[in-house]
């Protein structure tokens, strides 16, 4: 489109602001892969030391400490879990608000609002004193972490469901099957899902980068996922904890990018954004 | 015969990267008369409205008001009322904030702004809903009041850029009738840009036809159907038949052509396909030689032919065009 | 009908988790005849509440102005196309960062042992002396930019992508020229986007646990930390009912804030269509 502007070159402001933004996003991820992959001093860093003794030895003993694999596991397990129930809650909701309930759609997009206004530091504490009397094997599991960290995940992987489903003319796809004769399981494992893998694939995605992140509910239940570990090491190796956490911000990238870039593939371009929030 | 707000293109040429939107324009725009430009999509409508409103710079060519050259005034200093294809109003603002807008900016007393912005209300017959939010408005009435905003500031020129592609046919006309008799009302020189032949030939004054970037011919809408200088224009304004009937190439519009259902002339056909348009009817005939025509017939009751009719085929008495 | 599975979810684990905090809150303190409502926001809880809706305000105006800047810089970029699908994924994973990888990240940036802190002493700039440090008012305020900015950025950009070419352009053929245009169409319609990104930056500030505990010493004054101190895991402190109180007022303060937000979007919203 022709535009007013597309006329004027980009201001020389515009370029200033990003990279002074970039400056202040990239320096502090620049000193932790230093510090994490360096073993000198910071107090002894010149131009002479600036590529001495580069190494993955902090990293390396992480993972052989006898308490990392236990924590890379249970964030695993918890990770597919978490993915499970949120599909098995969240696509049957994101079907039926797109099939049934147009009207109730914004609701329910409301509603998946909720976990900002009950923080997580709220809700674990509520979920303590909730629990506590009622069911407190429940809080004794590990996997209690699950349906927390599907509630906080919530925001992201209703819009992308949604987003998937509204990108395709669902209710078109359905008649069309069930009008061949197929019953509601195989139209939804061939007809629909199918149609929205991407989205899917993406929604997972999401999911996952929300397990690995978390940190205040497990830290409050006591509960050694991989980020309290991370945590807890950093008295004893530092190096290593710091190596670990740039690993998986790589791995968050990583998902997140794939996530955004499937989002880009499936749906119209306005909706692509819904990274963080609302 | 020149106006002190006559305005002209001096051979303007705009080219974005490798296509020439704009080739060599020469314009010359009537102090009061409504313009059509016409046109195929992408044939540079757009560009030469734009540049007129300051959007875009020619890359060579100027452009004047009366002997003021303005090619160079950023958009801002000039004259110049537009109407875009849609959504063109400020979300924020009241119908009469938007219509006062120009106003408040030439800071006008805020007395007379609002004066003034509902008597262009009243002229395009919006005065009932001066406190709505363009969100609150049908497509029609958004492009009424977006000319009311335009015209308010009384420009030297209105430019408008398909103001009726968003609207359907029955508001088309009537928003298409508004702006024809607003404009001749207020004296405004207005530049219109289509790519509706029929809307080009009902509104204009004059019609400008152009393809890729030239300009085809200029006239009023009975010359350009009338006498087309060049086959695109006879092509483009209005249907046209080429047929070959005793060794002799013909140009004709459908209309006339005639039809008779009696087959004693030697120039017979079958009527393969008809289509009804309420004061008309089109025939597509088959001539028995493998040419097809389209013929038009005024519509009254019972004078329908069927599918499947034999006919024969005249040529009305009017002077043929001429084969271009 | 088909929504009972996710109302019986989130009732379950959002909403009954909440009410109960409520009930705890209310319920009858032990050894003190005010109750733990009434005492979370006097003293030196108030403080705390104080303290945190300032730090909450302050990086929350900071990182306002920084991303609208941002998006209006990225706004104006077209030609490496890449620029902006680049800042917005950054953004993205950036948004979303908070807890000990960005706390590890700023002191190894900008602790007493930090990169920068080093390289700013070679030119004679004394971070510490100056009394900043990653974990005192200032210095947390400048980590939660880290992902206050990119927030913002998330919010703001589909407001600065729906304001329509010909808006500017009409507004130059009535008489308004860029700085016109600014103030009188511009800024008025990205207004309930901006300030919806504000407040929705400050509820993201207010409950941010993770980034505050790992910054220890300058976190521990904060509402979410506080909270997890009355509330410790094992630990009896006697006080729990005060934790249970802080965390019913935080609740209703991201109500207020929230909704407000929520308000806000619905209007900006309306306009684009
Ligand atoms: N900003 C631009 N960048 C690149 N090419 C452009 C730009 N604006 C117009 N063009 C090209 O210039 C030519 C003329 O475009 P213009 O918009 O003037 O056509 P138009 O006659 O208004 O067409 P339509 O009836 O479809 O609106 C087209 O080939 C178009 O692709
Ligand atoms: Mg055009």
């Amino acid at each position: 489109m022709a535009t007013l502007t597309n006329r004027l070159k980009t201001p020389l402001w515009a370029w200033v602001v990003i990279t002074l933004a970039a400056i202040f996003f990239v320096l502090p991820m620049l000193a932790m892969a230093r510090f994490a992959f360096q073993r000198v001093p910071v107090a002894l860093l010149g131009r002479n030391t600036l590529f001495d003794r580069w190494t993955l030895d902090g990293l390396v003993d992480m993972f052989r400490d006898p308490d990392f694999r236990p924590a890379l596991w249970l964030s695993l397990r918890i990770s597919v879990l978490t993915v499970a129930l949120t599909l098995l809650v969240m696509l049957p909701t994101a079907l039926w608000v797109n099939v049934q309930a147009p009207r109730l759609r914004s609701m329910v997009e409301t509603a998946t609002l909720l976990p900002y206004v009950i923080p997580p530091i709220a809700l674990v504490v509520g979920a303590g004193g909730a629990f506590r009397d009622l069911a407190p094997w429940f809080l004794r599991s590990d996997y209690c972490l699950v349906p927390f960290y599907a509630v906080l995940a919530m925001p992201f992987t209703f819009r992308s469901l949604d987003t998937g489903l509204r990108s395709i003319d669902l209710k078109t796809l359905i008649e069309a099957s069930r009008s061949l004769g197929a019953p509601p399981t195989t139209t939804l494992l061939r007809v629909v899902v199918p149609n929205i893998s991407s989205a899917l694939l993406g929604t997972i995605f999401l999911t996952i980068t929300v397990v690995l992140g978390e940190f205040t509910i497990a830290s409050l239940l006591l509960k050694p996922t991989l980020p309290l570990y991370m945590s807890y090491s950093q008295g004893r190796n530092p190096q290593g904890a710091l190596g670990l956490a740039i690993l998986l911000l790589a791995l968050t990238t990583l998902l997140f990018f794939a996530a955004t870039r499937l989002r880009r593939r499936g749906a119209d371009r306005k909706m692509i954004r819904i990274g963080a929030m609302p | 015969m020149s106006h002190p707000k006559d305005m002209y293109f001096e051979s303007v040429t705009k080219t974005f990267d490798a296509t020439v939107a704009l080739e060599n324009f020469s314009l010359t725009v009537r102090s009061g008369e409504l313009l059509t430009l016409l046109g195929p999509s992408g044939c540079g409508k757009t560009t030469a409205l734009r540049i007129a409103a300051g959007f875009e710079r020619p890359d060579t060519g100027r452009v004047l008001v009366g002997a003021v050259d303005i090619t160079n005034q950023p958009p801002h200093l000039r004259q110049m009322g537009m109407v875009f294809q849609s959504y063109s109003l400020f979300p924020h603002l009241s119908v009469i904030d938007n219509v006062t807008f120009g106003l408040r900016m030439k800071r006008v007393a805020s007395q007379e702004q609002r004066m003034r912005g509902l008597r262009m209300l009243e002229l395009v017959r919006m005065e009932g809903l001066t406190d709505r939010l363009p969100h609150q408005l049908s497509g029609g009435q958004q492009q009424r009041v977006a000319l009311a905003r335009a015209l308010a500031t009384q420009p030297d020129v209105l430019l408008l850029d398909e103001p009726l592609s968003a609207l359907d046919a029955k508001v088309r006309a009537e928003v298409r009738d508004e702006i024809r008799t607003l404009t001749t009302r207020l004296g405004t020189t207005t530049v219109f840009v289509t790519h509706d032949q029929e809307e080009a030939l009902g509104i204009s004054d004059r019609i400008c036809v152009m393809n890729k970037g030239i300009v085809e011919q200029v006239g009023s809408p009975t010359e350009i159907y009338d006498h087309p200088r060049s086959s695109f224009v006879a092509d483009f304004v209005g249907e046209l038949n080429r047929i070959r009937l005793g060794g002799v190439d013909l140009v004709v519009r459908p209309e006339q052509v005639i039809l008779d259902n009696c087959h004693t002339a030697d120039t017979g056909g079958e009527i393969v396909a008809t289509s009804f348009h309420g004061s008309f009817m089109r025939y597509q005939v088959r001539l028995d030689d493998g040419q097809a025509v389209t013929a038009i017939a005024k519509h009254t009751p019972g004078s329908g032919m069927r599918a499947g009719t034999r006919v024969t085929v005249k040529i009305g008495d009017e002077k043929h065009e001429r084969s271009v | 009908m088909g929504l009972v599975p996710f109302a019986a979810f989130v009732g379950l684990f959002l909403i009954w988790p909440a009410v109960s905090l409520f009930r705890l809150a209310v319920r009858p303190t032990r050894n003190s005849n005010i109750s733990a409502m009434r005492e979370a926001v006097t003293g030196s809880y108030l403080d705390s509440f104080l303290y945190t809706i300032k730090l909450s305000f302050l990086s929350a105006l900071l990182g306002a102005i920084c991303g609208t800047f941002l998006t209006a810089a990225v706004m104006r970029v077209e030609r490496p196309a890449w620029v902006r699908q680049a800042v917005s994924s950054f953004a993205g994973v950036a948004a979303n960062l908070g807890g000990i990888p960005l706390a590890f990240a700023f002191l190894a940036a900008l602790g007493t042992q930090g990169l920068v802190t080093k390289a700013l002493s070679w030119f004679g700039i004394d971070l510490i002396g100056a009394g900043f440090t990653i974990s005192n008012f200032a210095g947390i305020t400048l980590v939660y930019l880290y992902f206050q900015i990119p927030l913002m950025f998330l919010v703001t950009l589909p407001a600065f992508e729906g304001l329509r070419p010909t808006w500017r352009e009409a507004a130059a053929n009535l008489g308004a020229g860029p700085t016109r245009y600014w103030r009188h169409i511009g800024l008025p319609i990205l207004a309930p986007a901006l300030l919806g990104g504000f407040l929705l930056l400050f509820a993201n500030a207010f409950s941010a646990y993770a980034t505050a505990y790992a910054l220890s010493s300058g976190g521990a004054r904060l509402i979410p930390v506080q909270i997890r101190f009355f509330l410790q895991g094992n630990t009896i402190t006697g006080k729990d009912n005060l934790g249970y109180a802080m965390a019913a007022w935080m609740i209703i303060l991201m109500i207020a804030v929230m909704g407000a937000y929520l308000l806000l979007r619905k209007r900006a919203e309306q306009w684009q269509r």
